[in-house]
């Protein structure tokens, strides 16, 4: 039976300014995994008197050698014990979880991220590419600091948006969306991916937004992830990590 | 070499373990059917129920403490029609002892959720959530009050012939006493402890990390309290006791036997890793054989004090 996994950290990536990647190394995952899924990860010692694994998203995935990354932004003390975790090291691992982006569409795709957001469409954008599929990746951060995977990028359709203009267009993302009629991802602070479906509510497009709430189990157990989700005329209290991380924007209660 | 005895039993319960899952912290079952094989634990207790289909707290529901966390989920669930109908039939593929966590906001409501579920045969015992500190403000339970706790118990037995098993709150003072009156109303065991009250807060916003203010402390962090609890309940009555507070090894499981467990139950562990109780009930067996015992029914109660 399925459950965490330990896997051997195979390379590291050091971006600065508290961003970094690991590479984890496993067939199976490397093959299944969709951009939208995400992975509970386990602290690996007690020091921080962390007892809680993490969750994260698929960031890449290296087909070829069964490898995939994981993108982490240092927030706390579990991000902060991952942060000092080298290449030999293991992780403990459970996923994927959770549900995908739906890229069946006619539409163009638009895809929204803000800073540590931009995980999921990293692997979407080759995937799109490869399916020939139009789209537009709008990514934004505070400074040129937030703003990574320059290189990678670079081959796929990206606008780079900077609130000081220190990197590509200076302002918010939502300040360059384009006006249409387009399937739109969007993932990041809550309040950005609130003004992303706010554009386009009215328009003909829909807008799908990665949920981040914190979570404790990732397996459903414990309805610690819990938010408010229209379904039919009701709100009821939705599993992020079971119904998610992927929610249509209009079912979100966007109150909070 | 002989096979270990894991076998055990809460007063007419036969379990092929001390091994339970803890109400709360496995959803109601089909959650975790990708992760482990029910056949192999000695039991599992559902999510709290209410009568009611209930929403929950809203979120953040849940923060993690040093070696803990805090919970508010607010017992969120579908209520009893749709827990009959739905999660019973689950239950019929497994062969596990099963219990249903009954909740209650009145005396009434913990009566009709028994009541309703009396009759259902995959159901070998209803444990009686009487400590739930989360849903009504300040976390006022039913078990802070020896008395509350006779009537809720006695009520329950007039109708129920199923097992009756009173979980209580470790939020009181007196426990023993808390405990005596579940075993005067007929309880046929006592499961302890539920969660500690708590909160935590950001110092940054001064708003507590959980929506609700107050939470249920679990985990590695109340295993102490809980151990002493469970001793003391132990030394006061005469049911069978079910142990539980922040289990999280073979270890663990031993002391809280050793304390006058006949079963424990292991909840926050499940969440941290689903797969957690088989790889205690493993590391169980290994760990009797190093320590020379055969049953594990021999250890229930043979803590040594004062000698
Ligand atoms: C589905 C999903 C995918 C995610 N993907 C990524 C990713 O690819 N890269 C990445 O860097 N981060 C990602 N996150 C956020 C990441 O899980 C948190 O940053 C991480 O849990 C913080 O852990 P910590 O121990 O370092 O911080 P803690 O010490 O636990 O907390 C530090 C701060 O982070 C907040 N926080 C805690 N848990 C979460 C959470 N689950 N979501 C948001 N904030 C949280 C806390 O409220 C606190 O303000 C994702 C979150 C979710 C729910
Ligand atoms: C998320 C969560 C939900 C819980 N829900 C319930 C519940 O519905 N009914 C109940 O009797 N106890 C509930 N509990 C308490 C546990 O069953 C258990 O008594 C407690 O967590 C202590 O054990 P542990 O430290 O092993 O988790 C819950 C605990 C947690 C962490
Ligand atoms: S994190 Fe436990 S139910 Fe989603």
């Amino acid at each position: 039976m399925n459950g965490y996994k330990s896997l051997k950290i195979v390379d590291k990536k050091e971006w600065g300014d508290n961003y970094f990647s690991l590479f984890l190394k496993d067939k199976e995952i490397s093959e299944i995994v969709f951009p939208g899924n995400f992975f509970m990860v386990k602290i690996p010692y007690f020091e921080s008197g962390a007892i809680l694994p993490r969750p994260f998203s698929i960031a890449r995935v290296f087909k070829e050698e069964n490898v995939f990354e994981l993108f982490f932004q240092v927030v706390g003390k579990g991000t902060e014990v991952f942060s000092k975790l080298k290449e030999g090291d293991y992780l403990e691992i459970l996923g994927p979880l959770g549900n995908k982006f739906p890229i069946k569409t006619e539409k163009k795709i638009i895809m929204v991220a803000g800073g540590r957001g931009i995980s999921p469409f990293l692997y979407l954008s080759e995937i799109l590419k490869r399916e020939k599929k139009d789209f537009l990746l709008i990514y934004g951060g505070k400074s040129e600091k937030d703003i990574k995977f320059r290189h990678y990028l670079s081959s796929y359709n990206t606008l780079f948006i900077t609130e000081d203009g220190s990197y590509g267009e200076k302002g918010l993302v939502t300040d360059f969306l384009p006006k249409g009629a387009f399937t739109v991802f969007s993932c990041g602070p809550e309040i950005m991916m609130e003004k992303v479906y706010e554009f386009y509510k009215k328009t003909n497009s829909e807008v799908f937004v990665s949920l981040e709430e914190r979570m404790a189990c990732g397996t459903g157990v414990c309805y610690g992830c819990a938010k408010k989700i229209r379904r039919g005329d009701k709100i009821e209290m939705v599993r992020v990590c079971q119904e998610g991380p992927v929610f249509n924007a209009k079912e979100v209660v966007w109150d909070e | 070499m002989s096979e270990i005895d894991l076998t055990t039993k809460i007063g007419n319960l036969a379990l092929k373990n001390p091994i339970i899952l803890a109400s709360g912290t496995a959803g109601y079952g089909y959650e975790l059917e990708k992760y482990i094989n029910f056949n192999e634990i000695g039991g599992f207790v559902s999510k709290g129920i209410y009568f009611d289909p209930r929403k929950g707290n809203d979120s953040p529901r849940i923060y993690e403490t040093p070696c803990g966390m805090l919970n508010a989920i607010g017992l969120q669930g579908i209520g009893v029609k749709r827990f009959r109908d739905e999660i019973i039939p689950f239950w019929e593929k497994y062969d596990t002892v099963f219990g249903v966590n009954v909740a209650g906001e009145t005396e009434d409501e913990y009566v009709k959720v028994v009541e309703y579920l009396e009759r259902e045969k995959r159901v070998d015992f209803f444990e009686i959530n009487l400590s739930c500190p989360n849903v009504h403000e300040g976390g006022k339970s039913p078990s802070w009050d020896s008395q509350k706790t006779f009537s809720i118990i006695k009520e329950i037995k007039k109708i129920s012939k199923k097992h009756i098993m009173a979980k209580l709150s470790p939020n009181v003072t007196y426990i023993e006493e808390i405990a005596k009156a579940a075993e005067e109303a007929g309880a046929d065991s006592i499961s302890l402890v539920n969660t500690f009250v708590g909160m935590a807060v950001d110092i940054k916003t001064k708003k507590p990390q959980i929506k609700n203010v107050f939470g249920g402390v679990s985990g590695p962090a109340i295993k102490p309290m809980a151990l002493a609890l469970v001793f003391k309940v132990f030394k006061s009555v005469k049911i069978p006791i079910v142990g539980m507070g922040g289990i999280s090894s073979a270890g663990d499981i031993l002391e809280f036997i050793i304390s006058g467990a006949s079963a424990i139950e292991i909840g926050t562990a499940t969440i941290v890793d689903p797969r957690a109780s088989l790889k205690m009930l493993k590391q169980l067996k290994d760990l009797m054989r190093a320590l020379n015992h055969k049953n594990i029914k021999d250890l229930i109660g043979s803590i040594i004090t004062g000698g």
